[in-house]
């Protein structure tokens, strides 16, 4: 089983929405980009530095695609912002 | 009475011409050295005491221009100056990092181009303009910079200060810019946006990409932006990544603040003292970080047509705080020793930028290594080189600091 944080575990398995990750294949996988289609997820881009795709897919999904034997890590696609201080995005959670 | 001979500063005359009789204004006077102040003298109509130096022989008061006028024909009064508000500028920021040296030497960062990854550029500032080899929008949102912070940022990086003749400076005002919009105009996105926008600053030939942004702490660097810096790293650019506005607390450096390959910035004032916001390491696995600072405390710099970021100085310019901007002062600093030595490599600017690093007294999870020395960063490789740059340090902030620039270092301070 690739590597998952167990927050973003628990956190799939509770969500009924689509969710925003990204999926990074082991190396020597080949575009594996038919087998997430087929398994029902909207690939939004593709990294050629990582081996990764950018997915939306159902919680249920990633964690589906997360047990894959060609994954290496699934993570959630999360937010960044500016860091000025001038405006008020902090970015503790 | 002739402009040579009066003792008020020109930017004092100018002020009085628009001052109201009955309205005290702060101004900065100095004394005959060792005549009585005013403050020894009792109360004055029209003029309020607020401070008096111990430095020199000045003090600061409030004064109607009646007072004022006074003042000036009193025979222990040597000058009176105007105090106004003052931002740790870029003409500031850029000298205390050793910058204006460099330029003296030759260096721009012509040749050099950086990526600004960012919330977009505006082309038409005239910073820039001219000078964006390539722009891309990975938000939807399409070109240009409606929030202000990428034009901000690419300014200080790389901006050649047309629209301040020369004032608000960036670090290496010949460098060409890449641009990817991956920040909406409220200023957030997504990683795999800023993912996205990497790989196309890398396609497009960048040598070095600047990252002002970042997501919450604490990051062990292992994520899919970390690693895309790195990934980037070993293709042999270079990657300044800030690292977070999240201090003074511990392990706040988040991604891709945490990213190892990366050069990872804090920010500092322009009298080397860590700012506050500025996110502290360890990384979640235990690593120091940041790798360096430099100053990112009210920097003015270029301000995007129709945009509010910031406290806003005028039409072209905004003063703005985070480790966002101290980020761009680290890119430009390596655009200006790639253009001295192109065939340095990323681990070597890095280290380099390391070793030379001033000691500003803070821990390592605060300050890294130190506050950047461009100079010193450039000539790392040469004997005898001095400890301390010949280029004095830039004025700080406030007033004395201000009126210390006026007396000792000629008369462009309104004088």
């Amino acid at each position: 089983m690739p590597d998952m944080d167990p927050a973003l575990r628990k956190q799939l398995q509770q969500s009924r929405r689509k969710v925003d990750v990204i999926v990074r294949v082991r190396s020597g996988s080949g575009d594996r980009t038919p087998d997430l289609e087929a398994l029902g997820c909207k690939i939004r881009r593709r990294f050629w530095l990582t081996r990764s795709y950018a997915v939306t897919c159902t919680g249920a999904k990633a964690l589906k695609i997360a047990g894959l034997e060609w994954v290496e890590r699934v993570e959630l696609d999360g937010t960044v912002v500016a860091l000025d201080k001038t405006s008020d995005r902090s970015t503790r959670r | 009475m002739t402009e040579e001979r009066t003792k008020l500063t020109r930017g004092l005359v100018q002020n009085l011409q628009n001052t109201r009789a009955d309205e005290q204004i702060p101004i900065i006077v100095r004394y005959v050295s060792g005549r009585r102040r005013l403050r020894l003298r009792g109360p004055l109509p029209g003029i309020r005491l607020s401070y008096l130096y111990k430095l020199l022989p000045c003090e600061h008061m409030h004064a109607t221009p009646e007072a004022i006028r006074k003042l000036e024909a009193d025979p222990d009064v040597v000058r009176v100056y105007e105090d106004r508000q003052v931002f740790a500028l870029l003409n500031s920021s850029v000298p205390t990092i050793g910058v204006p040296r460099l330029w003296q030497e030759g260096l721009s960062g012509e040749g050099v181009r950086i990526a600004v990854i960012d919330t977009g550029v505006d082309a038409s500032h005239p910073d820039v303009a001219g000078r964006v080899a390539a722009q891309v929008d990975y938000t939807g949102e399409g070109d240009g910079d409606a929030n202000g912070h990428g034009t901000h940022c690419a300014s200080i990086a790389l901006g050649n200060a047309a629209a301040s003749v020369g004032t608000y400076c960036g670090v290496a005002p010949g460098a060409t810019l890449l641009a990817a919009k991956v920040l909406k105009a409220g200023g957030s996105g997504m990683m795999s946006d800023v993912m996205a926008g990497v790989e196309w600053a890398v396609d497009q030939g960048a040598q070095v990409i600047s990252l002002s942004l970042g997501g919450p702490g604490p990051s062990s660097g292992e994520d899919a932006l970390s690693d895309t810096c790195d990934a980037a790293v070993d293709l042999g650019v270079i990657v300044c990544v800030a690292a977070g506005n999240d201090g003074p607390r511990q392990y706040s450096v988040g991604s891709p603040g945490a990213a190892r390959k990366a050069i990872t910035v804090g920010a500092c004032t322009d009298n080397d003292t860590i700012a506050t916001f500025s996110s502290r390491g360890p990384t979640g696995d235990g690593r120091v970080k940041p790798d360096v600072v430099l100053p990112g405390v009210d920097i003015v710099a270029a301000r995007a047509a129709g945009t509010a970021m910031g406290t806003v100085v005028n039409q072209f310019y905004t003063s703005a705080s985070g480790t966002s901007m101290a980020t761009p002062h680290a890119a430009g600093v390596c655009a200006l020793l790639l253009q001295a030595e192109p065939h340095l490599k990323p681990e070597q600017v890095k280290s380099r930028l390391m070793a030379t690093a001033a000691d500003v007294g803070a821990t390592p999870y605060a300050q890294g290594s130190g506050r950047v020395d461009a100079w010193h960063a450039a000539h790392a490789d040469e004997p005898d080189v001095p400890s301390t740059p010949d280029v004095p340090a830039a004025p700080g902030q406030g007033c004395l600091a201000l009126l210390m620039r006026v007396l000792f270092w000629g008369r462009s301070a309104g004088n």
